[in-house]
């Protein structure tokens, strides 16, 4: 399980059978490897101790949790795992998120779980080809999310920058608008100047966050234009300067 | 300023009493004696005056709000279109972070009071010092910096919580994890400003993943007409070393 960069989403790189295990309390399921100076704080709850108790002794998974772990200084929640973090959360805060998908998990990679007709999620978010025009419904969901961001290598050292790029693509592929920047900064913003000022590829005024914002309430998130607001930058970790940057043609693969 | 912005709210809600919402006029975005109006240009702090809506330390949660204010040019600002826009960002998406025990929930209120407590919010909403020129992003009044969102109406719920909106604590307790409440609450605010200027509406909500998480509840808090849209994002430049350099609200 990962956060990504300042958490636009975050991403759950767990796979189904660990989620049950994890949902059924089953305490050998805590994915991230604590150690122990990070278990003791979160044991502040009880929940936290059961979690931290399970994660001392828990193998580790990846090498990007350990680095992660190792980086966490129990205080940022930015610095550390959300397993870690978000379930004893979810009991401090008393949080009203819903059982049925899985409490805090709820939290985690949600466009994805918006596509999975077997959760909770996809049965609350309400699906564009049933709702639209009707009254009551979320019609569309737009996903920002940075594609290249230093610390998110970082944080995922040992993990394959494209792979963790493709990771994240994959995760947002539920939305209806995908606006991510490989090329231009770690993130952009919708109130920030960079919500007008980050172009992706030509066009007389090129395509921004702005316009795709503007897309989106338009209705028009089938259009060309759509499609290419997702940067696409070559070789291992890009970099901002990005000088050979490549359209991503389009998120059908075409 | 301020008492044109109580006039305003005067014929308004008595327009409303009437049922009057056609005739109602956004506020002017110039002033009287020339120049604009700061308090029509600027997103404004309001309470959100609820017992039940308070951020970490029990201060009463707040809004930043700016109706989209007409022009003299009849092409300028709201006048133009029939529909109302509505732009709500709750608070910087993920980037605010969270806390979830005691030593991470002190450690926060000690390194950006502004994100467990209301108190010292700055009266207008302001990026980089900024209050309405491009370093607001979406929120930017120039329609040649920001052409298809300067006619917006906009809020913005700073996230005070540190529970992402979902908490759900006594209001009471210490501290306390009112999010879900300070969004419903801030949604309550909004929807009677937009039932007093009219629809047809067209709002976008932008928040992170507890406000993705809790969008039906959400959404059925404003008007069943309106065309909803949700932006998945954390809104702002929000990786840690921004976090730490750049807190969202400057106490100046």
């Amino acid at each position: 399980m990962s956060a990504v960069c300042d958490g636009c989403i975050l991403l759950d790189d767990h796979d189904d059978d660990e989620e049950e295990k994890d949902r059924d309390g089953n305490a050998a399921a805590v994915r991230a490897a604590a150690p122990g100076a990070a278990a003791a704080t979160a044991a502040a709850t009880a929940a936290a101790t059961a979690a931290a108790t399970a994660a001392a002794t828990a193998a580790p998974r990846a090498t990007s949790n350990l680095i992660w772990q190792a980086e966490c200084d129990e205080r940022d929640a930015h610095t550390c795992p959300p397993s870690q973090t978000l379930r004893p959360a979810a009991e401090l805060w008393n949080s009203s998120l819903p059982a049925a998908c899985g409490g805090w998990r709820c939290l985690l990679d949600v466009v994805r779980q918006r596509m999975k007709p077997s959760t909770a999620m996809a049965a609350h978010l309400p699906d564009e080809g049933h709702h639209q025009g009707q009254s009551g419904a979320i019609t569309r969901v737009l996903a920002q999310q940075p594609l290249y961001d230093a610390q998110t290598q970082t944080a995922h050292a040992g993990a394959d920058p494209e792979t963790l790029r493709s990771r994240l693509l994959t995760a947002l592929m539920g939305a209806d608008l995908v606006v991510a920047s490989a090329c231009v900064g770690p993130a952009a913003a919708f109130t920030r100047s960079a919500f007008s000022l980050v172009t992706f590829g030509a066009g007389l005024p090129p395509p921004s966050y702005a316009s795709g914002l503007y897309l989106l309430v338009e209705n028009q998130t089938a259009s060309k234009l759509a499609s290419k607001l997702v940067d696409h930058c070559v070789g291992v970790g890009c970099n901002p300067t990005c000088g050979s940057r490549v359209p991503y043609e389009s998120r059908s693969g075409n | 300023m301020a008492a044109g912005s109580r006039t305003y709210r005067c014929i308004a809600a008595l327009a409303h009493l009437l049922g009057l919402h056609f005739v109602l006029a956004a506020p002017q975005c110039r002033a009287p004696g020339g120049g604009f109006d700061e308090e029509h240009m600027s997103l404004t702090l309001r309470s959100l005056n609820s017992s039940d809506a308070v951020c970490n330390d029990g201060s009463p949660a707040a809004l930043y709000y700016r109706a989209c204010c007409d022009g003299p040019d009849p092409g300028d600002w709201c006048n133009a279109s029939d529909t109302s826009r509505w732009l709500i960002v709750f608070g910087d998406g993920n980037a605010d972070g969270w806390c979830w025990d005691g030593p991470s929930c002190a450690a926060r209120a000690k390194a950006d009071p502004s994100l467990t407590s209301s108190k010292g919010l700055p009266h207008f909403f302001m990026r980089d010092g900024e209050a309405h020129s491009d370093a607001v992003g979406a929120f930017d009044k120039s329609g040649e910096s920001n052409p298809n969102f300067y006619p917006a109406h906009a809020a913005y719920v700073p996230h005070c919580s540190s529970d992402l909106f979902t908490g759900f604590s006594s209001p009471t307790a210490s501290p306390a994890f009112r999010g879900r409440a300070v969004a419903l609450a801030a949604l309550g605010v909004i929807r009677r400003e937009m039932e007093l200027l009219g629809g047809p509406w067209e709002v976008v909500l932008v928040g992170g993943a507890g406000i993705l998480a809790t969008l039906p509840e959400l959404r059925a808090a404003l008007p069943a007409s309106a065309d909803v849209s949700a932006v998945l994002s954390a809104v702002r430049d929000g990786c840690m070393p921004v976090l730490i350099t750049a807190p969202p609200f400057p106490h100046r």
